[in-house]
């Protein structure tokens, strides 16, 4: 029984996680926030916060995959970047001429009940690169496998506002879709 | 392609897709190697390497935590095992009587549970104090069960009984003209039944796995005196 308990609490040691992170993706981190706002301080303080975030919930982050890592930090590092643009600009970030984050793109179908074609799939990834950050950074966090409390941790925004994201930005991909005439709900 | 014509839930191509999104953004992306040498400038580098000094002060705390916390686990479990096995049970087990009060529409029943079965009644047992004038009227003195009255004339009485509780005992008593109290004296836990009309006085308890019942017609200070004089 004592070597039971001995066990449950002998967990290995948290590797250091963060200065892994840190030491082989801090450039980019620096290169996707100066991507988006242009600009080396406003960079450095982007990444600045986004190690901050890293070192606050660092139990919740995943290293099974390189790939994976990458884009994540990707995401929360873009994401810190719009917010700051937000803050330092006061207006939105330019989109994409193809965004579909205006809100008459909505759809009426239930993504959960929504079948598509297969060949839709480079449209598809075509209109989730082209995404509002606002939406993109939830959905692929949540593809990513984190929960939508972690999410809104390392996003800064209220577990039900990562639902509604995440929502919306489903509702927003398909509505785009089915006005292509491809997607079907299922019987 | 007959691969084109195939259809898939929408949740699954856009997990696909998210993905391969990433992906594509990453092959466009220059090299991590190449990233890592954007320069940074020596503001940044001293912010981070205050924030890695900070985190590793909170990983050295909260290891010391993880080592105290095992250490007390460590030292309860030892403790436990101390308490369990090895102190002696008598202890432990002269705990184990409960009572239980079911109320009844006239009467109330009184349950006595013990979960110990090894326990021995007593051999002797001496009633050292008797208020005057009250001289033994009845006596059973079996194995299980002391039973001894004494009285003063035709209405004056008191009965003093002690049975062992086997499992459980169960005593019975009016509850529509008796009120029931719970008291304390020299460290035992009593129920004291009083008559509406002031007459007479029940005092119950239990020690050493024996239920002990003293019935009178005197007052709880007499009840009482009685009780604290009885050896065994």
């Amino acid at each position: 029984m004592l070597m039971f308990y001995l066990s449950l609490l002998d967990t290995p040691e948290e590797k250091d996680k963060f200065e892994h992170i840190y030491s082989n993706y801090r450039g980019l981190m620096l290169y996707t926030a100066y991507h988006k706002l242009g600009d080396y301080q406003l960079a450095e303080d982007v990444v600045h916060d986004v190690c901050l975030k890293l070192i606050d919930h660092i139990e919740s982050v995943r290293m099974d995959s390189p790939q994976k890592l990458r884009a994540f930090l990707v995401r929360i590092t873009t994401n810190q970047a719009v917010d700051y643009w937000r803050v330092t600009n006061k207006h939105e970030i330019p989109r994409a001429p193809e965004d579909i984050s205006s809100p008459n793109n909505v759809s009426e179908m239930n993504p959960d009940d929504a079948v598509i074609e297969f060949s839709q799939a480079s449209r598809m990834i075509q209109l989730i690169r082209n995404l509002d950050e606002t939406y993109r950074a939830p959905l692929s966090l949540k593809i990513y496998g984190y929960s939508i409390s972690e999410i809104a941790s390392f996003l800064g925004i209220s577990e039900s506002n990562v639902k509604v994201r995440i929502h919306r930005g489903r509702q927003k991909i398909l509505s785009l879709l089915s006005n292509e005439g491809s997607t079907h709900e299922h019987e | 392609m007959s691969m084109n014509k195939n259809k898939v839930s929408f949740n699954a191509l856009l997990a696909f897709a998210v993905l391969e999104a990433d992906f594509q953004d990453q092959q466009i992306s220059p090299s991590l190697r190449k990233m890592a040498q954007i320069p940074v400038t020596d503001q940044f580098t001293a912010g981070i390497n205050q924030l890695i000094k900070k985190h590793r002060r909170g990983e050295k705390l909260s290891i010391y935590r993880r080592r105290c916390r095992r250490t007390i686990i460590c030292i309860s479990l030892l403790l436990s095992l101390v308490t369990c096995v090895f102190a002696p049970v008598k202890a432990v087990q002269d705990a184990v009587v409960s009572t239980v009060i079911e109320w009844n529409e006239k009467f109330s029943s009184i349950v006595f549970l013990s979960n110990d079965l090894s326990f021995s009644f007593p051999d002797e047992i001496k009633i050292n104090y008797i208020p005057d004038g009250f001289s033994l009227s009845q006596l059973i003195d079996s194995e299980n069960q002391y039973s001894a009255v004494y009285q003063n004339g035709p209405d004056r009485y008191c009965t003093i009984e002690i049975v062992g509780i086997e499992g459980s005992e169960i005593t019975s008593w009016d509850n529509e003209h008796s009120s029931y109290d719970r008291i304390t004296f020299d460290g035992r836990e009593a129920l004291w039944l009083t008559h509406e009309t002031g007459n007479g006085t029940i005092l119950l308890w239990t020690e050493s796995n024996c239920l002990f019942q003293i019935i009178t017609t005197e007052t709880l200070d007499e009840a009482l005196k009685i009780a604290r004089n009885i050896s065994w």
